[in-house]
């Protein structure tokens, strides 16, 4: 709209509200691949709790999903299946590249992985770790959070070439 | 450990061998391929790729592996998926890694890989894959390429080629 | 007429073409079985497992797994490293039982070494893996609940998990492919105050056990639902290479800790439990089991924990003492060579198979006399007991199939590798 109108328009506490509502029960996709699944899994049990946020409810299908937490490494055979995926989602849609595997291929560098899911899909957050502890997932949601919440709600993503 | 039995035989010995060992007991377990290309040391004649099955037999607690050589281009062994289920997916794998061909396979293709792959990734003339790590370009780091040596944007110190200060009056 | 509508036909090329979201592979109005993808995105397929089934309405006729969405080139990745780094490349291939994998890959390398592991090495070694049994189980146990609508089961495991992650971080530094278990013994001591926090996991153990025993055992629903489905009989198991708690649910007595035993466990005394029906419900049952098993395990290795080395320190494997290197002019050359290189491992090849929470975990290893792995192959489980999945589904509903598959406990990523 902002592009559409040039400077004309101002929403502010639109914006707020907008940002609010997002982010405040972000729905997961379930995309959970391998080692970091397990602690995704973890993060969502008692111990760690993710229904804090309103996000323990993971979305099997994608369409009801705000948010895409790729946990684990991505394969040759996987990576279409995972842009398919991204593309069923609607907008808005935010990325989170869970663990070493996802974010840049971790230890393993060779023809089987993906080196990083950010060759396909474009990613918000990068959350590091072999797998990462539940408690830096929720750092990297809460980082999340920020963006969203900073975030102008009229623009959309430019579409990945 | 109880010892292993070790057998080495050769395709056609091993489509004769294998419904014996059926019979006696023996469970299929594992059934993988070798390439023996780099292993220099055994002066006999056996050729680039091996398959290796091991076997156990619960009665008696024993084990036993059996190395299978292939033979003829693409190397062929027989399949036993008619004798052992277990062989189903597992010479699927080693004709995905390796390019061995299975003879009586009902369904032999790639199983790991995805299906128009070329190559066998784990032949030893298949090279790894690895990527050359390329960093992304940083606010304040600018580095052009792995291995070289960072520069700080514009910079009014002059460095040599180890990267250190040049001296004031010194030569070049 | 028409085999189907001609819209229809359009519609379903238009679906293939274009890709977008196809889930009904084939429909013939005539024939009433149709072929279904299922995943490999799906909450219910343990990890990225595809399904191809072939329904005739409600009812599963055939089910084909398509795997290799998980395929990592691990036992590429393992001849690029040397025989130290492989095991961190070999503990991610199960992930829910990562000691397994390194226990049985460090296993095959002292075998070619010719080297023994010292007896506090080999209680450590015991420990974590029982240990891991009890999470892996723990994990299943929770992911069966979940999957038949018994959400509960998942937030009561994952609880117990939790305290034993504790254990694993508080030992290793890490709470899941710990990289702990190496050829030679295990990569550090055990830290001070291990023994009280191993109390309090077993004091508390034996009760949530039960507590799970009240919530699933005698659960009108939970037995409904698995007495009965997915059976798989003795003779299968034997001829699909099925091990472990599936085949010891089909009556099939063989557990590689006591028929083939490896580090002490011929020193331990334990029950191996056997069901003879072979459905849902007996490997349900073994699983229940074994973990009360794994408990009484647990409590005979904390009692007789040995001192001394846990790790065998002969200098060409292990790196000398920090202080050592301050004198010997050996001890910093051995620790450049054995950090820079690694340690070279005679030519030769062995197998070593450990009972891991899902049947038979081997590793073969070959050397050519070098510092790296010429060829690390390992048996995972998983593969050899998904190919008795179209068996056990054969016949039944698709819930069943559900049932089959949390039952199976299949761990793609050592499926894949």
């Amino acid at each position: 709209m902002s592009d559409y109108y040039g400077a004309n328009f101002v929403t502010t506490n639109l914006d707020k509200l907008v940002n609010w509502a997002r982010k405040s029960s972000l729905w997961p996709a379930t995309f959970g691949l391998a080692c970091c699944a397990i602690e995704m899994m973890a993060t969502t049990m008692p111990r760690h709790d993710l229904a804090r946020f309103g996000m323990e409810r993971f979305s099997a299908s994608p369409r009801q999903a705000d948010l895409m937490i790729v946990a684990g490494r991505v394969s040759q055979k996987m990576a279409p299946v995972l842009r398919q995926v991204y593309d069923q989602m609607s907008e808005p849609k935010w990325v989170i590249s869970m663990g070493a595997c996802a974010s840049t291929g971790g230890v393993f560098n060779n023809y089987g992985l993906v080196q990083g899911v950010d060759q396909i899909v474009p990613v918000d957050v990068y959350v590091p770790g072999c797998p990462p502890r539940p408690e830096m997932l929720i750092d990297g949601i809460m980082l999340l959070h920020d963006r969203i919440s900073k975030g102008d709600y009229t623009s959309t993503r430019t579409a990945v070439s | 450990m109880t010892s292993t039995v070790r057998e080495l035989l050769l395709s056609a010995e091993w489509a004769e061998r294998a419904p014996d060992l059926r019979d006696e007991g023996w469970m299929l377990l594992d059934l993988h391929g070798v390439d023996r290309i780099g292993l220099t040391s055994e002066a006999d004649d056996r050729g680039r790729f091996e398959i290796v099955c091991h076997l156990v037999k619960r009665d008696d607690a024993s084990r036993m592996i059996v190395h299978v050589g292939a033979e003829g281009d693409p190397p062929t062994v027989a399949s036993v998926t008619h004798l052992w289920g277990t062989a189903g997916f597992a010479e699927r794998e080693t004709y995905d890694m390796y390019g061995i061909v299975f003879d009586g396979h009902a369904d032999l293709t790639r199983i790991l890989m995805p299906d128009d792959w070329e190559g066998h990734p784990l032949r030893k003339d298949y090279d790894v894959g690895k990527i050359v790590i390329d960093f992304k370009p940083q606010p304040f780091l600018q580095i052009e390429a792995p291995g070289q040596a960072p520069s700080f944007g514009e910079s009014e110190v002059e460095t040599d080629a180890l990267g250190q200060m040049k001296q004031d009056g010194a030569d070049e | 007429m028409s085999r189907t509508e001609p819209r229809v036909d359009e519609a379903i090329q238009r679906i293939e073409d274009e890709g977008q979201g196809a889930f009904v592979e084939s429909y013939d109005p005539d024939d009433e079985v149709m072929t279904i993808n299922m995943g490999p995105v799906h909450p219910a397929t343990h990890g990225v497992l595809r399904l191809l089934l072939k329904l005739d309405g409600e009812t599963v006729t055939d089910c084909k797994p398509i795997i290799g969405y998980l395929h990592t080139g691990m036992e590429k990745e393992c001849e690029d490293q040397n025989w130290r780094g492989a095991v961190t490349i070999v503990t991610r291939m199960d992930y829910l039982a990562p000691f397994f994998n390194e226990h049985a890959y460090s296993r095959a390398v002292e075998t070619l070494l010719g080297i023994e592991v010292p007896p506090r090495g080999m209680y450590i070694r015991m420990l974590m893996s029982e240990l891991n049994r009890l999470t892996s189980h723990l994990v299943q146990f929770g992911t069966q609940g979940l999957d038949m609508g018994a959400m509960s089961a998942m937030f009561y495991g994952f609880r117990e998990r939790e305290m034993i992650t504790d254990f694993f971080e508080m030992v290793t530094g890490l709470r899941m492919n710990h990289g702990y278990i190496i050829p030679g013994g295990v990569w550090e001591d055990l830290p001070d105050g291990w023994r009280e926090q191993m109390d309090n996991i077993l004091e508390v153990m034996p009760n949530r056990l039960n507590e799970y025993q009240e919530l699933l055992s005698e659960n009108p629903i939970f037995i409904e639902r698995t007495r009965g489905v997915g059976t798989i009989t003795a003779e299968e198991c034997d001829s699909f290479g099925v091990t472990g708690p599936i085949a010891r649910a089909s009556g099939i007595d063989w557990d590689l800790r006591r028929d083939l035993p490896y580090e002490a466990y011929d020193e331990l005394d334990f029950d191996v439990p056997i069901q003879e029906q072979g459905d849902v419900y007996a490997r349900y049952q073994v699983r229940m089991a074994e973990m009360i098993q794994s408990v009484a395990l647990l409590e005979q290795i904390v009692e007789r924990m040995p001192e001394g080395d846990y790790k065998n320190m002969d200098p060409k494997l292990t790196p000398p003492p920090r202080s050592e290197m301050n004198r010997s002019m050996e001890a910093v050359i051995h620790h450049f060579k054995l950090v820079t290189q690694g340690y070279v491992v005679p030519e030769g090849e062995a197998y070593f198979a450990v009972e891991s929470p899902r049947g038979e975990l081997g590793a073969f290893v070959v050397s050519d006399g070098g510092t790296s792995p010429y060829r690390c192959h390992v048996r995972d489980p998983s593969f050899y007991n998904l190919q008795s999945l179209p068996i056990m589904a054969r016949g039944g509903l698709v819930a069943d199939l559900i049932a089959c598959i949390a039952s199976l406990d299949p761990i793609m990523g050592g499926v894949d590798r």
